[in-house]
């Protein structure tokens, strides 16, 4: 056989392989936009819940979410980023920084949901947050906090170390060079990796199943401390635990919080696009 | 005039000694060229006068470094403030990815906050004391990058400059560069010799003849001789200086 053919044939398989991967995603979608589409009016999305959850809206759970998403946020991103720039900036290779990656590393193949009781542990029942927001976007970022730490200092550890040394022969101290040069230069890789945890945090069940999740619960949070409802749990309830739940409902609230995941998905990949544009070097 | 005085310098990487006692007065006003074989300590030298290699870690000095008669090792000696006297130009041109009014302004503006009037003034004159300013003076807010690689290596020297040192260092400052581009400068060079105190490694043995009033040869880690930059091209005293510059060595 000949060389081209070879080719051809190692081509062809690669590509057949890559189809394979992308059909089941591409059919997940479809059937969920063609099962769900029906379900999606200004009422689902911005109404309470009616008839045991059989009818009315998913607002709360949407807003639930966000809420989450907006909490975890808040506490993942100052320690997330901040530690990432001690273990890329100023730490030295000691045992103890070894120690924090080996850490680092474990934490992030820890099932979510033994966050989930973790923080039922510390934050529910320790702290006395009992189950709330506060409770479940701090359980949250707990588990977010391994992905943003590792994506930034990836993202720091790029930026070439010449302009480190610039700023040092000019007379800058370490931290005015992060400020001023590498935090701007890293910041793209950064904001990709924190959109990427907070992602996952969105889509997670577990982690909020004992801090945060209410089962039924037709308003909005009032308070840090309120439970709320959220697009995860809701849409694990209505699958396994109402009877006679219309499939559209089902299909339906899953295809909101496709659509809010996938929008932060094409947020991460437009922001990254346009800062590789401005991207140097 | 004396500008500084390195006595007994020992330098370690760890265990492994890369300068043995190194004892030299470097002048005022004068360009000083170090020359000799990869390897041969030429650039950690050039880096201890600035102590840019504090950052390594297990890397030690032992002697002494005079600057205007003030060890630069002494514990009151603040690191940050020597580097501003003693200025640094990479290999490399490696311009921050800033526009080139940024790049210059850089170090006045995290030595003490410059303001705006004094630091526009600042980043024209030091634009214009490396000859960039009429190339540059329409595009300040352009990106640095988009210079040509002679043009970034002199707002790289610029932007040193801008912080108003009293020594520049320069690290093979045209191995990058193109002849023409080189020449620049080292014509640039000859003119800051006025006003600074210039110390330069360099692998290219005319430069060094072209543009230097001294000469030290490195060799393993040992300056093996110090002299006018005319004697060490023309009677050197040491065979290996010999050898080295008529190219039977290194």
């Amino acid at each position: 056989m000949s060389r081209a053919w070879q080719q051809r044939i190692g081509f062809g398989g690669l590509a057949a392989l890559t189809l394979i991967v992308i059909l089941p995603i591409l059919f997940v979608i479809g059937n969920i936009i063609a099962q769900g589409l029906g379900a999606i009016s200004l009422e689902f999305i911005f109404a309470m819940p009616r008839a045991g959850m059989r009818a009315g809206g998913i607002f709360p759970a949407i807003v639930g979410t966000i809420l989450l998403t907006l909490g975890t946020a808040l506490f993942a991103i100052p320690f997330g980023v901040g530690g990432a720039i001690y273990l890329s900036e100023y730490a030295r290779d000691t045992p103890f920084t070894r120690a924090i990656r080996l850490a680092l590393i474990n934490l992030a193949g820890i099932p979510s949901i033994v966050y989930g009781l973790f923080g039922l542990g510390l934050f529910v029942l320790f702290f006395q947050f009992d189950t709330s927001l506060l409770a479940g976007s701090l359980t949250l970022a707990l588990m977010t906090l391994p992905v943003i730490i590792s994506a930034s200092e990836e993202a720091l550890r790029a930026v070439p170390i010449e302009f480190r040394a610039v700023n040092a022969s000019l007379g800058g101290t370490r931290w005015q060079g992060i400020r001023r040069i590498v935090l701007p230069q890293a910041l793209p890789g950064i904001i990709t990796g924190v959109i990427l945890g907070l992602l996952r945090a969105a889509g997670e069940t577990a982690p909020i199943l004992f801090t945060v999740a209410a089962f039924y619960l037709p308003r909005l949070p009032q308070s840090p401390f309120d439970q709320t409802m959220a697009l995860p749990y809701h849409l694990y309830i209505i699958s396994t635990q109402v009877p006679d739940m219309p499939l559209e409902i089902q299909a339906g609230t899953a295809l909101v919080l496709l659509t809010l995941t996938l929008s932060l998905n094409l947020t991460a990949t437009l922001l990254r696009r346009y800062f590789r544009k401005r991207r140097q070097w | 005039m004396e500008k500084i005085s390195v006595q007994h310098l020992n330098f370690f990487y760890g265990v492994k000694q890369v300068l043995t006692d190194i004892s030299l007065p470097i002048d005022d006003r004068q360009i000083t060229a170090l020359i000799g074989p990869s390897g041969c300590g030429k650039s950690t030298f050039l880096r201890t006068l600035n102590r840019m290699n504090d950052t390594i870690a297990g890397a030690r000095a032992e002697g002494q470094i005079l600057l205007d008669g003030e060890n630069i090792f002494a514990p009151t000696m603040e690191v940050t403030q020597l580097r501003a006297r003693v200025g640094m130009v990479f290999q490399r041109p490696n311009p921050f990815p800033q526009s080139v009014f940024d790049n210059v302004a850089f170090g006045p503006r995290i030595l003490n906050g410059a303001r705006a009037q004094a630091l526009t003034a600042l980043v024209e004159a030091s634009l214009r004391q490396v000859g960039l300013w009429d190339e540059v003076k329409d595009q300040l807010g352009q990106d640095a990058l988009r210079l040509s690689l002679g043009q970034q290596q002199r707002l790289c020297l610029a932007r040193t400059l801008a912080v108003q040192p009293e020594v520049i260092l320069m690290d093979e400052p045209c191995s990058a560069l193109d002849p023409l581009a080189t020449l620049e400068i080292e014509e640039l060079m000859r003119r800051l010799r006025e006003r600074y105190c210039i110390v330069i490694v360099t692998h290219n043995m005319q430069q060094a003849a072209r543009v230097s009033d001294r000469t030290g040869f490195f060799w393993l880690g040992q300056l093996v001789e110090y002299d006018a930059t005319q004697t060490i091209f023309t009677r050197p005293r040491n065979a290996l200086t010999e050898d080295y510059i008529t190219g039977r060595a290194g």
